[in-house]
């Protein structure tokens, strides 16, 4: 039996307030793909992601999920994807634990991942501050440890490495390569060239 | 199910750490309690027959105060769109939301409103029955604001016309509420008026949550 894609973009449009933002877009997520959308300012790379995820109402072609026409946000059963969008969604006024706590315990993350992740990313001096003490790229580098432990196959990821200084650029390239070793698939949207080992460029232009 | 107590948990850590907007509400709430018998002369007759609507007033005006910050910081730091993904639904979330506003603005109004009951003027024996009102008629004050605040942080403006589009939907709450108190006080009895008013909460337990979850996605889209 041929395995399905976990998720499929049969060429999509997308319309937004009279504009055309993406005309007749393809995708094939597998397991193990890393997929890179690429393209200039405004071609619709955020916008791609969100109707992957659901977020937007695409006009016309369809999207499976894992061969089915669900959307992740309107099917709320079970977590589907891990997501990273331009927003970090942390919580200025709490400390970096709670904030990683309150996801690890809602996605009933196992301990273990938990620490490695905090650990990988090195965020063990760092747990009892406040969030809203941290600079704009450790607050990126957190999104990137909650990302790390999400129990999900798949990632869509929305410009993951702005603020990023180069060694932490080269520490998330290693685990998205290790994320996609161990069977997961990543849609990724940057303006960045990764250094990553075999990927997919899907362009926009 | 356990999810969503550990959403209600969050906003709850979230209010006591972060933001004073709660107990902004709160003090409002008794300020203007306090105030009210200070501005309206010395006769105490008087003072028993609008204390009920003085205490509804008060309490109406005070959720507007914190109504708009339900889902405004959730909205605009990305967490409601990391949540939905969560796999909880939006509608869920929504209800969530509303358990731990009313927690940390209602059920503090509920629990002073004895005090307060002496505090405006009210014959103490009355305070049961402002206790009911106050229990059965803020979560409905909460679950009818929550729709007109998705709104408002979908087109990124609040303050004003948050309360005007509110307004209108609660007077059926503030008329049903102060009116249980007066009819209760002249002696009518006011319990009629509470099971009314307790009609009003699985309604709008139903309605507004679906409701304010579409706003919601429509301002995704």
């Amino acid at each position: 039996m041929i395995k399905k894609p976990l998720v499929e973009a049969q060429s999509i449009y997308f319309e937004k307030a009279g504009r055309t933002i993406l005309s007749s877009v393809n995708m094939t997520l597998n397991e193990g793909d890393i997929v890179i959308v690429k393209g200039k300012n405004g071609s619709g790379k955020t916008s791609f992601l969100k109707c992957l995820a659901g977020f937007h109402r695409i006009t016309k072609g369809q999207i499976l999920w894992n061969g089915k026409k669900i959307l992740p946000t309107y099917f709320p059963e079970k977590k589907m994807l891990a997501w990273l969008g331009h927003l970090n969604a942390v919580k200025l006024s709490l400390s970096v634990k709670d904030n990683l706590l309150f996801y690890a315990d809602l996605w009933s993350v196992k301990k273990n991942e938990y620490d490695y992740a905090i650990k990988h990313l090195c965020f063990s001096q760092y747990l009892e501050l406040p969030v809203s003490w941290l600079s704009a790229g450790e607050k990126r580098r957190l999104c990137l440890a909650r990302l790390m432990f999400c129990p999900s196959k798949v990632w869509i990821i929305d410009e993951p490495t702005t603020f990023l200084d180069e060694e932490n650029k080269k520490i998330f390239e290693r685990v998205m390569e290790e994320h996609v070793s161990k069977g997961g698939a990543i849609v990724c949207a940057s303006h960045d060239s990764l250094n990553i080992n075999k990927f997919k460029t899907l362009s926009l232009d | 199910m356990k999810n969503f107590f550990k959403l209600v948990f969050w906003d709850f850590k979230l209010v006591i750490k972060g933001s004073n907007e709660a107990i902004a509400a709160l003090l409002f709430y008794i300020l203007a309690i306090i105030m009210f018998p200070l501005s309206s002369g010395t006769e105490n007759d008087l003072l028993t027959k609008i204390a009920g609507g003085a205490i509804w007033m008060a309490a109406l005006f005070s959720s507007l105060l914190s109504l708009d910050r339900i889902l405004r910081s959730d909205f605009d730091d990305g967490s409601l769109e990391l949540l939905v993904l969560s796999g909880i639904s939006l509608e869920v979330i929504i209800i969530a939301k509303c358990f731990s506003h009313w927690l940390t603005s209602g059920l503090p109004l509920v629990i002073l409103s004895p005090i307060l009951c002496i505090i405006i003027g009210l014959d103490y024996s009355y305070w049961w029955i402002l206790l009911l009102t106050l229990l059965v008629g803020t979560p409905s004050l909460t679950l009818i604001g929550i729709t007109p605040a998705a709104l408002s942080c979908v087109i990124g403006k609040g303050g004003v016309l948050t309360a005007m589009v509110m307004l209108p939907l609660m007077l059926p709450i503030l008329i049903l509420g102060s009116g249980a108190i007066e009819s209760e006080v002249s002696g009518l009895g006011g319990i009629g008026h509470i099971y009314a008013l307790a009609a009003i909460l699985p309604i709008s337990l139903l309605i507004s949550p679906y409701l304010a979850a579409k706003a919601i996605r429509l301002g995704w889209e």
